[in-house]
């Protein structure tokens, strides 16, 4: 095997083990706080690595007149474009790939996630209930990427004059966009932070826009079917996403490190900046999935996408516009 | 019951001008229940759906029939009542209570009136905690868990109450023939007094939450809607009857019990909010407003409550001696949290009730969720059918069988219960 190769499978591993582990991590310690906000002891923070351990053991059950192996094929492709987006995005230090891919092959990527769940459920697993969650999905993968695009492309189209290539997430850590300009800049950033953190609640389907696998509604929705070592993929797929996606957030909006300010070089200053950027990762994740998914109910399909498209996507653009007004003018 | 369901497009479904769309639109059928995480009890709903709009429905039930009344018939007045206890957990207070009626009517016997006004306050705090339940169930429903676990918190306490009075928790064992077991000394008074003063705070939070709570009133408003003249033609009853504008309340209508004396107005939506929907909405809040109902009743009855005994005869069998002896019809009737409960019982010189029948309320709304959901979306068919806190293990008193030969090759067989033990024991001892 190619030298290469080796290498970029070792590094996909790593990848694989430290975001998974930081995913199951995250999700224990949202189910905890949810529960100590809820009045209820909680499952102790270690439940979804267990869960993970138990299901992989499982029979994996393929429904009679699924197509078998797509129904095995898209938790695999699931998993393995959240892998390859996390070898895109810094985690404290700076990424593995950090020269070769841009903002829009991150964006792809979390597509990617949600239509390998589509797939899944709808075209090959014959079930009702899946179909159903699988439109549902589709729906929100286009209701939310709009907003999500707007920040994307407006922040890169305001940096563009500062840095060499606008599109990469290295670019980002290069300018401060809070204090680039003056305070209408500062207003018109935080209101797109605001709406990338309502964008994380839905492209990671929690709380209110739990449209797609709403238990009392359609029985868990897309993935209704799986069982076994493919739903302990796809939940390992979905912890890994929920801090890529907050690791996006962190990369374009704080991507200030800490061992600059300390002054503490090397590893060692390495290792400060991961704890730092866990510490941002989790701020990130329980204002916008932990209390979001205490203090609301869930929407119906149809307001989930009112919301996007005619107040969030307003929203953006009104921020997009308090930025263009400063640096235009 | 269960209507043909086949016909899947019925013509309520479709809208006049609607046409064009339906060819285009392909309709499925959406089987919820017996067994979903949407429905605590078995019951089947086939839902039949454009997209995400329902255009037909169609209810099924009997899947929890267990024989009940059969059973009450083979044993004897007070045996019955134990059974009568256990139609349903929930509502566990209103069938002793109305068996009891029905069976004091059938054979003349006299209530004192001590009893009377204990049998109201135990119905009382078991409509507060039937409601707080509901209210949790119907916060689940629409995926706002936080609802759930702090309405079971407060609920927990009620219960505890309930466990001081009676002994019990959820079968209080607490209805007896002529009167009730245990009498409300001064130390239950005084935890009473203690609790509803907790309850009444707790009722105003609800109420304030329930009233002023964005995405509860997006998931509520609107949807589900019954129009009075649909509650009225389908004899809806309860709180489903009341969000609907009517004024329909047994306890006011009837006065049954110490109700008479305490007088008891029905809790509409157009009283508190100035209008009437009929949605989801009305009737959250008319049973929000019931909690608060529900302690003013307490107190008044605990002021009123005159002293003397609590049973009319205090030796079981002496009681059944002298029913025996009675022959006639009786019924009772009681507002359970759900709508109105009817029990019939005729006596015939026995030491067993002759007949017995029980109707309860869930089995006129269960036809109201055609109206409510017809129109709605598929998100909305959990909430709409909490909505009228369907309880089914009260309901079933018959199972229908299919037994369509054209469908199914295999002809299925029906088995008595005696015949099915004899199976059984012939598999496992012999």
């Amino acid at each position: 095997m190619l030298f290469e190769v080796k290498i970029c499978l070792y590094l996909l591993g790593i990848s694989l083990f430290y975001t998974g582990f930081l995913g199951f991590l995250f999700s224990g310690i949202d189910r905890k706080l949810v529960a100590r906000m809820q009045g209820r002891v909680g499952p102790p923070i270690r439940q979804p690595f267990l869960d993970f351990i138990k299901l992989c053991g499982k029979e994996d059950i393929i429904p009679h007149d699924a197509t078998a192996w797509l129904f095995k094929f898209a938790p695999v492709l699931a998993l393995a474009s959240v892998i390859t987006v996390m070898l895109y995005i810094p985690v404290g230090f700076s990424p593995i790939f950090a020269y070769f891919g841009d903002l829009i092959l991150i964006l792809y990527l979390l597509t990617l996630t949600s239509l390998a769940i589509v797939i899944g459920a709808s075209s090959s697993s014959s079930s009702l209930f899946a179909a159903l969650g699988a439109q549902r999905e589709l729906v929100m993968l286009i209701s939310c990427k709009v907003p999500l695009a707007i920040i994307i492309f407006g922040l890169a189209w305001r940096i563009n004059p500062l840095v060499d290539v606008p599109f990469s997430l290295l670019s980002f850590s290069q300018v401060n966009l809070w204090i680039m300009a003056g305070p209408l800049t500062f207003i018109g950033v935080a209101m797109l932070f605001f709406t990338f953190l309502c964008c994380i609640t839905g492209e990671l389907s929690a709380g209110p826009f739990d449209i797609a696998k709403a238990k009392t509604e359609i029985a868990g929705g897309t993935l209704v079917e799986y069982s076994g070592r493919s739903l302990a993929t796809f939940k390992l797929a979905e912890a890994i996403k929920m801090i890529a996606i907050s690791s996006l957030a962190v990369a374009l909006f704080f991507p200030m490190p800490l061992s600059n300010i300390v002054g503490i070089d090397g590893l060692l200053g390495i290792l400060l900046d991961c704890l730092f950027h866990i510490l941002k990762i989790f701020l990130i994740i329980f204002v916008s999935i932990s209390v979001v998914r205490t203090v609301m109910a869930r929407l119906k399909i149809t307001q989930a996408v009112r919301f996007y498209w005619f107040v969030l996507t307003p929203f953006a653009l009104t921020g997009l516009i308090f930025i263009m007004i400063e640096y235009l003018v | 019951m269960a209507k043909s369901g086949d016909g899947a497009k019925s013509g309520d479904g479709a809208k006049s001008g609607d046409g064009r769309r339906r060819e285009i639109v392909p309709t499925i059928t959406i089987p919820i229940g017996p067994i979903h995480p949407a429905l605590k009890e078995p019951v089947n709903f086939r839902i039949t759906v454009e997209g995400e709009e329902i255009v037909d429905v169609d209810v099924r039930s009997g899947y929890n029939h267990r024989g009940i009344e059969w059973l009450g018939l083979r044993r004897n007045w007070i045996q019955t009542l134990y059974l009568a206890e256990r139609i349903c957990g929930i509502c566990s207070w209103v069938h002793p209570f109305c068996y009891t009626q029905a069976a004091e009517d059938a054979c003349n016997i006299e209530v004192p009136e001590r009893a009377d006004f204990i049998r109201v306050i135990i119905a009382e705090l078991e409509r507060i905690h039937s409601h707080l339940l509901w209210v949790g169930i119907a916060g689940y429903e629409i995926g706002y868990d936080t609802i759930l676990h702090i309405t079971w918190q407060v609920r927990e306490k009620i219960l505890d109450l309930l466990e001081f009075l009676t002994g019990n928790r959820i079968n209080y064992g607490m209805g007896m023939i002529g009167g009730v077991r245990r009498d409300i000394e001064e130390k239950h008074i005084l935890k009473i007094d203690e609790n509803l003063k907790y309850y009444k705070e707790a009722a105003d939070q609800l109420i304030n939450i329930g009233l002023h709570d964005k995405t509860i009133e997006k998931r509520m408003k609107n949807c589900g809607i019954l129009p009075r003249k649909d509650a009225l033609e389908l004899s809806i009853l309860g709180p489903t009857t009341r969000g609907s504008g009517v004024r329909k309340d047994v306890r006011q209508d009837e006065g049954y019990a110490a109700y008479g004396d305490i007088g008891v107005k029905a809790v509409v939506p157009q009283d508190i909010l100035g209008s009437v929907t009929g949605d989801v909405f009305d009737r959250t809040v008319v049973r929000l407003v019931e909690l608060k109902q529900s302690v003013e009743i307490i107190e008044n009855a605990l002021d009123m409550m005159p002293s003397g005994p609590v049973m009319y005869e205090k030796k079981p069998l002496k009681l059944i001696k002298q029913m025996q002896k009675e022959s006639g019809e009786g019924i009772g009737m009681h507002e359970a949290p759900r709508g109105e409960v009817i029990q019939y019982i005729r006596a015939d010189a026995s030491d067993k009730p002759a007949r017995w029948k029980i109707r309860s309320p869930t089995i006129n709304n269960l036809l109201a969720c055609r109206p409510m959901l017809l129109g709605d979306q598929i998100a909305d068919i959990p909430i709409v059918v909490a909505s009228i806190d369907p309880c089914i293990s009260c309901t079933d008193r018959v199972t229908i069988v299919e037994r369509d030969e054209k469908r199914s090759k295999k002809k299925e067989v029906l088995f008595t219960m005696q015949e099915l033990r004899g199976r059984f024991k012939r598999k496992v001892f012999v």
